[in-house]
């Protein structure tokens, strides 16, 4: 592959959105930590130095997927050590895991937190993508949902003992998407569109059901519920003012920093909730000092860009006629726009807060190469879609 | 069956991809969604009907309070009489977590040297301090010390501060202090910290007298400092900075006498602790201007520690209505002899006199014969009033009653003025009127009354307050000047009535020789009114009269009009009512009196006090001699603290200053001193004076070098040499 020939086939509709975003990313990251040494420690420039270092690590990562014969991903010895070296990893971390932020869900290299749970979901997409697209030789796969689960059992047995692991290190959002992940890959596998809308559709009413009865239902006074730390962050979702001095602190705060934005915001490294107001203002609530900064012009744009590209990658998954790469395409969608509604929801008081990052943008390393890893696997599939394309065409061209 | 499966219809890739479809849909709504919540947030900043702008500038703003200053009360001579200060209360940290930034412990780390440092400048035992120190509860955080860690004054707790005790720390209170003690208490009244449940702050509130009734002008506004913080409590940058400085009240300059309002206190409680009156009134006014000199009541309390507070809460002298008795012929004479209804040389039949069937009796029911109507009115004969009323009749007096403003509020601005009340139906009640029964009057009223007939028939206000001043700008905001407010009588008549109210003290058969003050000339008229029992009778028994005098002095010229009321005193026979009003009256009226010559002799003659506090004790005594003034220095240490004449005062030469200092006081002796002398010795060094005899002091019950402490009792004799 001849580097002029890979530039004219890349996909510039992912790789542009993606440049700006991981631009003002790295700008906003240096704002949002101007006042962090007080919380956190470290310096704004560190964290700038940081960031800037994880989008160029990221953008190799991205670079080297691309390249790598993306056969080896499907290699079944590879996918089940794989899934196996998570479980030795949660269960390690479980019992010597480093606690940052009440998660135990860290490892430490040399000053670097890395968040396996991230990855998680790398390997979630690689694994339903290479198991699913399996099924379509095997039409007895698809009988009923029993044979469809015997065919499927191993896997789900590996998924489930994973999420189980994640949910109780403890990540509750790294376990909800995850599982988004399982199941709308699952629900790509090729059975009827309309059983699989009723199931999304049903699934998504059962959640916001039992998020509403938790909240203002019935289910709010359950005791034995009632001081896990999950179930505080339901009840900070439901009455943010009555506790903005303890768990609706960081809700609360967000709105502030919204408020303060207005439309067009109060100008860069302008954020009065990023000093001390606010807690992770480079992490979880960056788009919240982002409103708070550049408006709602600004946060608009960023999330425009974002489903801009959710929707191009979405788009390439249904042009795709190749199973495996459709279901990447799907799974990384899905871990895209599941990322961005935990990290907006809970921003903007419609769900709980989950701590989750903002795509591309909020301060971490794990989670950019992760999502750069996802996206450089999407734009293979593109890249080679283009040049079947481009083939295509030439034989047309030549009647 | 097959087709039936999960796949349906379709092949599984184009299920694949109308499912891509619908995920592609399900993506834009959920971006849709986020972006609509966002602009719902960023546009209209308000989530469940909280505004969120008002409440973020709540969070960022820090609003701190400046306290403002209550004005200062002042004396005639600037002295303060009610003014503000800071008090403290104390509280001792135990928390050992309690550090500093660099790791220093704020909590007491020595309880024991904590103890002993406290016990040694605190009312508080050794063992008491360390016991509160060490509570029953060993996860307390910070412990007081009772009554003595609290209303501690700044030396003390510069004192404390000096220390250096680790955990010890002060909360600053407002007070306000009354350094006087019993010092007008009523009619300066009180105020008291009130919180205002609305706005959490704690602010001085006038309760009663003055403080209550000007409250409005005392009451300063307290300031404000907004300033925009970030969560650290740096400033933020561009934060919005709003800084409004405290008003403070505005002082208010009285025209009390330092010195004879001390004196009347002091003769005051003495004729109360010896017959218990149900209550008493005494004002000292000067003639000329109205300006209340010296103005208390009894019961009171002493306004330095609220002692006796409790009793009663009225300023009796404007608020309490009374029947004045016998001190209303003066009015009775005026009006007759301004209407020209007065013959002095007519006699008449004393003793009783039939009004329309009911009898007008004298004091004395036998009477003294046929007598003129002069002599009458020396002897108090309510008959000759009688004569004097129908002579007139009711008409004119009425109209004379009006002219001297009885049934008329004196205004002096005072919460609950009374004006007063009137029976005048029938010829008795009418006759009842002409010598001070059957009409209902406040103690002000009748000094405004009096002034007519000192003032040459101009009546004045009278006032206690001179001028209000703004402290921020140094501005009169009100000013009370002399007042004219009306010429009830003639300046002839007010002499001619001052003639028989000479007469009253100084003839022979007059009933008022107890108020003789030697080298004055006093004007006066004595009353004993019964006490209404409130339901349309008078109370019987001994002492159900309310005794009184009225009187001025010089009576060719008079320079100052005092009036006091007794009412109901245990009298045991000792002594008369008479005697005991005298106690009060010629002591005061002669300070007032001999002050005034003082002041009036002419220039070469005397000489201005110089400023001598903070002055060392030699020196000031320098200044004095050199100022041609006699220096007497009290108290063992080497810098003023307090002068007996205040600086800038103008005095005979050769007059003696007394001058305080700190440190321990010894007794020194007092042979040969003046009556007012001792008695400012006393009020100086806070001994109570009991005094008997007249003269210069000859003996005194405390020897001197004795060490002396505050509220022992002097006992001097004084002796005609």
């Amino acid at each position: 592959m001849k580097l002029k020939r890979i530039t004219k086939d890349l996909d510039y509709f992912l790789l542009v959105p993606y440049a700006i975003l991981c631009v003002i990313g790295i700008i906003m990251v240096f704002s949002a930590s101007s006042n962090i040494e007080m919380q956190n420690g470290g310096t704004a420039i560190s964290y700038l130095i940081k960031q800037l270092m994880y989008v160029v690590v990221g953008l190799l990562m991205l670079a080297g997927i691309f390249r790598i014969n993306q056969k080896q991903l499907r290699n079944a010895m590879f996918i089940s050590a794989t899934g196996v070296f998570f479980i030795i990893l949660f269960v390690y971390l479980m019992v010597f895991g480093k606690s940052i932020n009440g998660s135990a869900g860290w490892l430490n290299f040399g000053g670097f937190g890395v968040q396996p749970a991230e990855f998680v979901k790398l390997y979630f997409i690689l694994l339903y993508a290479r198991v699913l697209s399996r099924d379509e030789k095997k039409m007895e796969v698809f009988t009923s949902w029993k044979s469809f689960l015997k065919a499927h059992i191993k896997t789900m047995i590996t998924t489930i003992i994973i999420l189980v692991l994640i949910l109780f290190l403890p990540d509750l959002g790294g376990t909800l998407i995850n599982f988004t992940i399982v199941i709308v890959m699952i629900l790509a596998s090729g059975v009827s569109y309309k059983r699989s809308f009723r199931i999304l559709a049903g699934s998504l009413a059962l959640a916001y059901l039992l998020l509403y009865l938790l909240a203002f239902g019935p289910l709010k006074s359950l005791g034995f519920l009632k001081h896990s730390y999950m179930f505080q962050r339901v009840v900070a979702f439901a009455n943010p003012f009555v506790h903005a001095n303890g768990i609706g602190q960081q809700l609360v705060n967000s709105y502030y920093a919204i408020s303060n934005g207005g439309i067009f915001g109060k100008g860069i490294g302008n954020s009065i909730q990023k000093t001390g107001y606010l807690p992770e203002p480079n992490t979880d609530f960056i788009m919240a000092i982002i409103s708070e900064e550049l408006g709602l012009i600004g946060v608009l744009i960023i999330m425009g860009l974002l489903c801009f590209m959710i929707l191009r990658i979405i788009t390439i998954g249904v042009r795709s006629n190749d199973g495996y790469s459709s279901l990447i395409c799907y799974g990384t969608a899905t871990y895209l726009v599941v990322q961005t509604y935990f990290n907006v929801g809970g921003v903007t008081g419609i769900l709980p807060i989950t701590g989750v990052t903002f795509p591309f943008i909020s301060y971490g390393g794990s989670s950019m190469i992760t999502l750069c890893l996802c996206l450089g696997l999407v734009l293979k599939i593109s890249y080679k879609q283009k040049i079947a394309r481009r083939e295509q065409q030439a034989v047309k061209g030549d009647y | 069956m097959s087709k039936k499966s999960l796949i349906g219809k379709r092949t599984i890739n184009s299920n694949r991809k109308k499912y891509g479809v619908g995920l592609l849909g399900l993506s834009l709504f959920v971006f849709v969604v986020l972006a609509l919540r966002f602009s719902y947030i960023g546009l209209f900043n308000n989530v469940s009907d909280v505004n969120l702008i008002k409440k973020a500038q709540n969070l960022y703003t820090q609003t701190s309070v400046l306290k403002s200053k209550r004005g200062t009360i002042y004396d005639a001579n600037n002295q303060p009489i009610a003014e503000d200060t800071s008090t403290y209360s104390m509280y001792a940290v135990l928390d050992k977590n309690q550090k500093s930034v660099n790791g220093k412990p704020i909590y007491v780390d020595d309880k024991k040297r904590v103890a002993r440092a406290l016990s040694k400048i605190l009312p508080i035992s050794y063992k008491r301090a360390l016991k509160d120190l060490n509570p029953a509860d060993k996860n307390a955080f910070q412990v007081e010390f009772g009554s003595a860690g609290q209303n501690i004054s700044l030396t003390t707790k510069q004192k404390i501060d000096a220390q250096h005790l680790r955990g010890i720390n002060f909360i600053q209170q407002q007070s306000r202090l009354y350094p006087n003690g019993i010092f007008a208490s009523h009619l300066i009244g009180i105020a008291s910290p009130v919180t205002n449940t609305k706005t959490d702050s704690t602010s001085l509130v006038g309760q009663m007298g003055i403080e209550k009734a000007f409250n409005n002008y005392l009451t300063g506004t307290d300031g404000i400092k907004k300033v925009q913080n970030d969560v650290y409590g740096y400033q933020l940058p561009n934060g919005v900075k709003k800084d409004k400085p405290a008003r403070d009240g505005d002082n208010i300059y009285t025209t009390i006498d330092y010195r004879l309002q001390t004196l009347l206190e002091t003769e005051m409680s003495n004729v109360y602790a010896q017959v218990h009156p149900s209550s008493m009134n005494a004002i000292l006014m000067n003639a000329k201007t109205g300006e209340i000199l010296a103005a208390t009541q009894r019961p009171t309390f002493n306004a330095t520690n609220k002692e006796g507070i409790g009793s009663i809460w009225r300023d009796t002298l404007v608020e309490d209505q009374y029947e004045p008795g016998s001190t209303m012929k003066v009015f009775t004479m005026a009006a007759a002899i301004n209407s020209k209804n007065y013959n002095g040389n007519a006699y008449y039949q004393s003793g009783k006199y039939n009004v329309d069937g009911n009898v007008v009796p004298d004091w004395n029911p036998n009477g003294w014969g046929t007598i003129t109507y002069n002599k009458g009115f020396a002897l108090s004969s309510n008959v000759a009033m009688a004569h004097l009323e129908q002579n007139m009749g009711p008409k004119t007096w009425l109209n004379y009653i009006k002219r001297f403003q009885f049934l008329k509020s004196t205004n002096t601005g005072l919460d609950g003025e009374q004006s007063g009340s009137i029976q005048f139906n029938y010829p008795i009640e009418q006759a009842n009127t002409a010598f001070g029964q059957g009409i209902q009057v406040t103690a002000m009223q009748v000094m405004r009354a009096l002034s007519a007939v000192s003032n040459n028939g101009k009546m004045l206000q009278p006032r206690f307050i001179t001028k209000i001043v703004n402290p921020n700008n140094n501005k009169v905001v009100k000013s009370y000047p002399k007042k004219v407010v009306g010429t009830p009588i003639s300046a002839d008549t007010a002499k001619q009535v001052r003639e028989h109210m000479e007469d009253v003290v100084y003839k022979p058969y007059g009933i008022g020789s107890d108020y003789k003050i030697p080298g004055y000339r006093i004007a006066a008229k004595t009353g004993t009114a019964q006490v209404s029992n409130g339901s349309g009778g008078y109370a019987s028994g001994d002492d159900s009269y309310l005794y009184s005098v009225a009187g001025m002095a010089p009576a060719s010229d008079p320079k100052y009009v005092m009036y006091v009321t007794m009412k109901q005193p245990n009298l045991n026979g000792k002594m008369t009512a008479s005697q005991y009003l005298a106690q009060i009256f010629n002591p005061v009226l002669k300070r007032a009196l001999s002050e005034d010559s003082a002041r009036a002799t002419s220039n070469s003659n005397s000489v201005k006090v110089p400023n001598l506090i903070g002055v060392s004790s030699s020196t000031a005594s320098d200044k004095l001699k050199a100022a041609g003034l006699q220096a007497t220095i009290v108290g063992t240490g080497n810098t003023i603290t307090k002068q007996s004449i205040s600086s800038g005062e103008t005095v005979f030469k050769n007059r003696k200053v007394i001058l305080l200092t700190s440190g321990t006081q010894r007794m020194i002796n007092l042979k040969g001193w003046s009556e007012s002398d001792v008695a400012v010795y006393c009020q100086l060094t806070g001994l109570k004076l009991s005094a008997s005899g007249e003269g210069v002091a000859a003996t005194q019950s405390i020897g001197s070098g004795t060490i002396i402490s505050n509220n022992q009792t002097l006992k001097v004799k004084f002796n005609k040499n």
